[in-house]
């Protein structure tokens, strides 16, 4: 909606109501133009207690369009400031922001030099999303998390955003669930309000909204072997950003703080903001390489494989030994930035290479960025930026899928194993499945251009228009001469799929700042949003070969096509007010209204409206000495989720039967009435510093409500439609919780040490089915009143009646109906995460703990159907005979599903960054050099009969699908990375 | 004067933001190019594509229904790694399964290929009115419906008989098959049909639907009849294709070695009469394979085609649908042989149900030998059991076994005690029926 930090508002510079209608005139009349002399302001800005330069640190003049970032030392150079009194603010995520009156001499420069203190508190960041333009976090009733991804990556360097945000803020889950190096991640914040619809967040990158899909799209596109193009689990396009690009990221938590992005806005709202150039610099350059590798934690079933020879005398082999391979990683970066006069620019570039462990499996990406920053004038500045990003990823086949690469290893029977199936493969050897090729090439531009004109004080105007064009083509290729008729296909097949995705973002946004009488501070924003986006999927697929060395579509026998298309488009305006009671009290009140395309015909627009408090309690006397900083806030909002593009159509589909001849089938019933779902959230927390802001306390309590949820009502199959209609008829309530805490337990020159913890707690629970106590959803998850939304169902074992003579292995009685095991999502996170500092060393570590959850562990009762894996191994007699243990497993496992928990406390990360000395790195001809060694995802500790319990084989986004199948876990990453800068 | 142009410049602008506001709901207009709308489908144009529909979504889905009867019969077992499919392959399934099932799919499909129907004749007779009836287009929807009726019979203990109506039993479901083809009887020889040759097809498809509801229900004498009137040759085929997943004969998919292996034929049941030199099934009666039971089979292992997808079971390919458009015979004039010999049987004609079977046996692509009339011990069963042989081996994956085991009690015999006798009805039938609603399932019986 509106991007970087821009400007504070100063009361002393709020107009009148004289000075509103005045603003307002812009549109009627002429606005004055006064010359007036300008001065230089110029300075350094430094770590108080280290006494190091900070870089990035925004320095603005308050009041004015003017504003500058430090450069690698600490320096800045704002020019064309109006002569005069003045203010200037140094602010840098994680620090204390510092304010200085300033006299600017008319063609002349004044020096100013700030010493900003590490705070754990962040009451005075100044944000910009959701929040009708740029806001201390002061006045803000409603939750906003920050993540300062610049510094973050010099702990702990990630190559996609999503490992990036794993645990830095309370209530957002980012976690990988399998698919190998490529594979999605899921991505949510406070847990699931739809039934149906994507969970991820919005996101947008400098006001422009951004492609996230991270799920298999070629698997509606028909007429293809079994089981999606890898398994279920999609390419993830958040992992096509930089992370190196990245400045920081705000969180809107829900929908009381995101209620300004309206119907897209339900799941919260991630906004990235870029780096920008530091002006008046000379180009500085940043350089930096990594290096490393990937190798999976050897966990898998085939432990007891070697142990057993195949009929024709082969023994049988540990995939733990043979498949799990060292991945080796490199990627290398560029950046330049600068700025002269009134410009600035920032350009990068990087690529990087991860080959996985388990093989073939590989990621290939490269980005190019251009963010060009020109203050036309003290009133207009303009942000243009462009990057374009290639992504290429080698996807290991994985998940609920015949070809699975180590599914195929691990659920072999070693008793059959033979030189062409060495791990007993009862589908497809893995010989052959290491043949197959399957690939995604994504190409993609993202763009955009704002305007920010001040053609009064105290009134801006914000434009932003932008696109995310996206053009991904994903292959798959079984050779004619490999063995895939699990996976359906005789003679190889060959599929080119081609994705292309474009959305158009144009949003405007105006405040006004003006006083109200008796001195009652106001500032009215207004404007308007929209997108435009469209999805075109294509397949051409070619079955059967005439022989081998031959793999395009035209070469095969039999061809086929397919084609796809989603069109979505939204319009919406918003206004809202921020009033301020002295410097104590702020309140927002404000409104959005959106029209959709996928609302129903007789929906119409729908309204959400937001309302939320800031009072601020720091300076009281009556408060403890300790309490340095203190806000209570409470923020109601509602925000919504549109519903899929053609949902409310009535439909009937165009088919072929017989020998080709075109027919028309009844497909999706429609609902003329279909709106979106709108979630209203209530949140109340405190925002607090304690010991001088050493000790920080963010705490929220939350409870969401989604009283229209959108159902997937199966309507009698009789009636002939074969979609379910899509009703707003749902209610799910979501009551939690959400904390960080920072603490700087030292602080020295040459010694720090800090604690950021972050914890969730949340209960999901389905409140009404419109009179129905439970549905049957299109993907046969049950649905039920009382219960979680993917809420863990099953036959549990009841009792046990002991072998007869007709019973062999006796007999076991499950529930009579499918019980409830638990949620499908955590009920509680925990993420610790130390930081210490001793002279040129930096040591991180990154730990993390959900407690809650449940899933169907597919895996282990399959292993036991296929008389396989170590635990039913274990079970045989002398040379692999069956024995009435080994007999009774596979019985009970083929009688009942394995229910487990997810509970699970995961080392993510530990890394240790180096300061190199400069007299090393000069020597050498390099500028501030830094080298961290990271390792990432190194050990997991759980409770559940798996290979990793966050394993979900349905990839990102599916909230629904609660089981482990075949996946792999996610790989332990080992990364050198050295940067230097001149 | 730049005051003027100034302000022109904004009137402009606050113009074109007007208009663009006005523009807006135009912009929320979007189109559907991969589907019809309802009203469209009214279109006479359309009219023989939702005829088509009908009758091909009753076909397409016959293949995933004919697999699951297969499952819970002696004729098929789960040699996969679905545990809902082992279910049914051990008959474990009961009224009111706590869950989907693997049966629910394939049921759901022939239910809504139903719906599919019902709806197309309802729209011919609105959008053709009072000419309707004498439209081939009608003539081909209420086909469609019936033998969707006769298949769910088959198949389904109890089913509404109508798009969301409370649950008949199968008998009824029967009498509504048979009623609906006797009223297509006298509309197909008033429809105006073009060719001699469809109108011919289409009646003797009636009355073989007639013949064999007419069986089912009781009726022996009207069941001879109407089989009797079919001529030698006639069969009706559910036609597939490789042309889209959704023409695409799925068991083909399921239970061949080119494909997937999880079914095959029963091996418990059939083991000592599985031929693995000729790949067929012996004939009982002359000792010689059985071509109309073809399997396929990899003695070598090389491929590790000679076990099912679960890595144990036996698996022999069900040769006779080898590929995705392979078809499936919905009723034929050999079935009619053998309605003739069951009723012949039924009346204590052994000599002429005897030969009634044999001109199946006579047949080219059988050429076995003629089965001889028993002259020693229990007569009526021994014809009964080459009944049953003969039905097995001619109506092979066509859906017909387990409704012969379940009429004829057969059952316990054949696959023990325990096991249900015939589908229950599916679970998303009973729980977004408001006519049945969960826990209201009354069938099927447990042998």
């Amino acid at each position: 909606m509106t991007t970087g930090f821009t400007h504070t508002r100063t009361p002393a510079r709020r107009p009148t109501p004289a000075g509103l209608v005045l603003a307002l005139g812009l549109l009627a009349a002429p606005a004055a133009l006064h010359a007036q002399q300008t001065g230089i302001v110029v300075g350094t800005v430094s770590d108080a207690a280290s006494g190091q330069p900070l870089s990035g640190t925004l320095v603005a003049v308050v009041g004015a369009q003017n504003n500058a970032m430090t450069d690698g030392r600490g320096h800045f150079i704002i020019r064309g400031v109006r002569s005069g009194a003045a203010s200037v603010r140094a602010q840098r995520l994680g620090y204390r922001p510092e304010l200085r009156p300033i006299a600017v001499p008319a063609g002349d420069s004044v020096r100013v030099s700030f010493s900003l203190n590490e705070s754990a508190v962040n009451l005075s960041e100044v944000v910009t999303t959701g929040t009708g333009g740029a806001v201390s976090k002061r006045e803000l009733g409603a939750p906003i998390g920050v993540v300062d991804v610049s510094q973050l990556q010099e702990v702990k360097p990630s190559t996609d955003l999503g490992s990036i945000l794993e645990g830095q803020v309370s209530g957002v889950r980012s976690t990988t669930v399998g698919g190998g190096v490529g594979g999605a991640k899921d991505l949510r914040i406070r847990g699931t309000s739809s039934f149906t619809l994507g969970q991820r967040p919005v996101v947008y990158v400098d006001g422009v909204r951004l492609d996230t899909r991270a799920t298999d799209w070629t698997a509606g596109l028909g007429n293809q072997a079994c089981c999606n193009f890898n398994g279920g689990t999609g390419e993830d396009r958040l992992s096509d950003l930089n992370p190196d690009d990245i400045d920081h990221v705000e969180v809107l938590k829900g929908a009381a703080a995101a209620t300004l992005y309206g119907s897209e806005a339900s799941n919260g709202v991630i906004q990235i903001f870029t780096k920008r150039g530091k002006a008046e610099s000379a180009p500085q350059w940043s350089f930096a390489l990594g290096q490393g590798f990937d190798r999976q934690r050897p966990n898998y079933q085939t432990k007891l494989y070697p142990l057993f020879s195949g009929p024709d005398g082969t023994q049988a082999l540990d995939m733990n030994k043979t498949l799990i391979k060292t991945g080796p990683f490199q990627s290398y970066s560029a950046e330049v930035q600068g700025g002269a006069g009134r410009a600035t620019y920032f350009v990068s570039s990087d690529f990087s290479k991860e080959v996985g462990s388990i093989q073939p499996n590989d990621q290939t990406k490269g980005n190019v960025r251009l963010n060009v920053n020109w203050n036309a004038s003290d009133k207009l500045t303009f942000d243009a930026r462009s990057q374009f990003s290639r992504d290429f990823i080698n996807s290991l086949q994985s998940g609920n899928n015949w070809a699975t690469l180590t599914g195929n290893a691990e659920n072999g029977d070693p008793r059959q194993a033979s030189k062409l199936r060495p791990y007993g493969e009862a589908w497809i050897s893995v010989s052959d499945i290491q043949k197959m090729v399957t690939t995604s090439d994504a190409n993609r531009w993202t763009g955009g251009v704002t305007a920010n004109y001040a053609p009064a004080p105290g009134f801006t105007n914000k434009v932003t228009l932008g696109a995310d064009v996206v053009g991904e083509v994903k292959q798959r290729f079984f050779p004619q001469d490999g063995n895939y008729g699990s996976a359906y296909v005789t003679n190889g097949e060959k599929t080119n799929a081609q994705r292309n995705y474009s959305v158009y973002t144009a949003d405007y946004l105006g405040t006004i700042n003006f006083t109200l009488p008796k001195g009652i501070g106001s500032t009215f924003s207004f404007g308007g949003q929209g997108f435009y986006e469209t999805e075109v999927l294509t397949a051409a697929i070619g079955k059967q070969f005439a022989g081998p060395g031959i793999s395009t579509v035209t070469a095969a026998s039999q061809t086929f096509g397919a084609e796809q298309y989603n069109h979505a488009v939204q319009i919406g305006g918003l206004a809202q007010n921020r009033f301020s009671f002295g410097d104590r009290l702020f309140s927002t009140v404000g409104v959005r209204v959106d029209g959709n395309s996928a609302f129903g015909s007789g929906f119409g627009y729908q309204t959400y409206p937001k309302i939320d408090v800031a009072y601020n309690l720091d300076g009281y006397s009556w408060l403890p000495a300790t309490v340095s900083s203190l806000k209570l806030r409470a923020a109601i909002g509602s925000a919504g989720k549109a519903p899929g593009p053609f949902d409310s159509f009535q439909t009937y589909q165009p088919v072929a039967v017989y020998a080709n001849t075109p027919a028309l089938i009844p497909q999706g019933p429609g609902n003329l009435k279909l709106g979106p779902e709108k979630s209203t959230e209530i949140d109340a927390g405190i925002d607090a510093g304690f010991f001088g802001d050493r000790l920080g306390l963010e705490a929220s309590v939350f409870q969401t409500k989604v009283n229209n949820a959108i159902v997937p009502v199966l309507l009698p199959p009789s009636l002939g439609f074969s979609t379910t209609q899509a009703q707003n008829i749902g209610g799910i309530t979501n009551n939690g919780w959400d904390a960080s805490i920072s603490l700087l337990t030292v602080q020295r020159a040459s010694f720090s040490w800090r604690n950021e913890i972050r914890m969730d707690g949340l209960t999901n629970k389905v409140t009404s089915l419109a009179g129905h106590t439970g549905v049957v959803d299109a993907g046969g998850n049950t649905i039920r009143v009382g219960y979680p939304v993917g809420a863990v169902f099953g036959i549990a074992p009841v009792s046990y009646t002991p072998p007869t003579a007709s019973a062999k292995f006796g007999t076991w009685k499950g529930t009579d109906t499918a019980v409830y095991f638990g949620p499908s999502l955590p009920t509680f996170n925990l993420s610790y995460a130390p930081t210490l500092k001793w002279s040129r060393f930096t040591l991180y570590s990154l730990v993390t703990m959900s407690r809650g959850a449940w899933f169907n562990n597919g895996d282990y009762p399959y292993r036991f159907r296929q008389h396989t894996g170590d635990d039913y191994l274990a079970l045989l007699g002398p040379g692999g005979a069956n024995t009435f243990a080994s007999d009774s497993a596979v019985n009970y496992w083929h009688t009942f599903s394995a229910f487990d928990s997810r509970n699970t406390v995961r080392l993510r990360t530990i890394s240790l960054g180096i300061d190199v000395p400069d007299r090393y790195s000069t020597a050498v001809g390099f500028g501030r050099t830094t080298m961290v060694l990271a390792a990432n995802n190194i050990m997991w500790w759980d409770h559940c009969r798996c290979n990793d319990p966050d394993s979900n084989w349905d990839g990102a986004n599916s909230f629904a699908t609660n089981t482990s199948f075949l996946t792999d876990p996610s790989p332990r990453t080992f990364r050198m990375t050295i940067r230097t800068r001149f | 004067m730049r005051q003027l142009t100034n302000r022109a410049a904004r009137v402009v602008c606050a113009a074109g933001v007007l208009l663009a506001a006005a523009g807006c709901h135009d912009i929320l207009t979007v189109q559907n190019p991969q589907a019809f709308s309802n009203e469209a489908a009214n279109s006479p144009v359309l009219l023989p594509a939702v005829a088509a529909g009908a009758e091909g979504d009753m076909q397409v889905a016959t293949s995933t229904l004919f697999t699951m009867t297969g499952m819970l019969s002696d004729e098929f077992w789960h040699t996969g790694t679905w545990s809902d499919w082992l279910d049914v392959s051990n008959g474990l399934i009961r009224a009111n399964w706590p869950f989907n099932g693997a049966f629910s799919g394939p049921e759901d499909a022939m239910l809504r290929a139903r719906g599919t129907a019902e709806g197309a004749s309802k729209r011919f007779e609105t959008v053709l009115g009072d000419s309707a009836h004498t439209s081939p287009l009608f003539i081909t929807s209420e086909m469609a419906r019936a033998w969707a009726d006769l298949e769910l019979a088959m198949s389904v203990c109890e089913v509404p008989p109508t798009g969301g109506a409370a649950l008949v039993t199968d008998a009824v479901l029967f009498k509504q098959a048979a009623d609906t083809f006797a009223a297509l009887v006298p509309l197909i020889q008033s429809a105006h049909y073009t060719a001699a040759t469809d109108r011919q097809a289409r009646a003797n498809q009636a009355l073989a639907g007639l013949a064999r509801a007419n069986l089912m229900l009781g009726n022996y004498a009207s069941a001879m009849s109407y089989a009797q009137q079919v001529p030698a040759g006639f069969v009706y085929n559910a036609i597939y294709s490789n042309n889209s997943a959704f023409q695409n004969n799925q068991m083909a998919n399921q239970g061949n070695s080119n494909y997937n292996r999880s079914f095959t034929i029963r091996y418990t049941s059939w083991k000592t009469q599985i031929d693995t030199v000729n790949f067929a099934l012996t004939d009982p009666y002359s000792g010689m394979p059985d071509m109309r039971v073809q399997l396929g089979h990899d003695n070598n292992n090389a491929h590790g085609y000679a076990r099912g997808s679960d890595g144990v079971s036996p698996f022999f390919s069900i040769s006779k649908y080898s590929a995705y458009s392979s078809p499936i015979a919905l009723t034929k004039s050999e079935e009619m042989n053998l309605i003739v010999a069951e009723v012949k049987w039924r009346a204590g004609d052994f000599a002429g149900a005897v030969n009634a079977m044999n001109i199946n046996r006579q047949l080219p692509n059988v050429a076995l030998p003629n089965l001889a009339v028993p002259t020693t011990g229990d007569i009526s069963t021994q014809v009964r059991d080459m009944l049953l042989q003969e039905r097995f081996a001619t109506l092979f994956g066509e859906g017909a076994r387990m409704q012969d085991l379940y009429r004829f009690g057969l059952v316990t015999q054949r696959l023990g005690t325990g096991r249900a006798t015939k589908l229950p009805l599916s679970r998303t039938e009973q729980l977004s029926n408001t006519h049945v609603g969960q826990g209201n399932e009354k069938c099927p019986g447990i042998s």
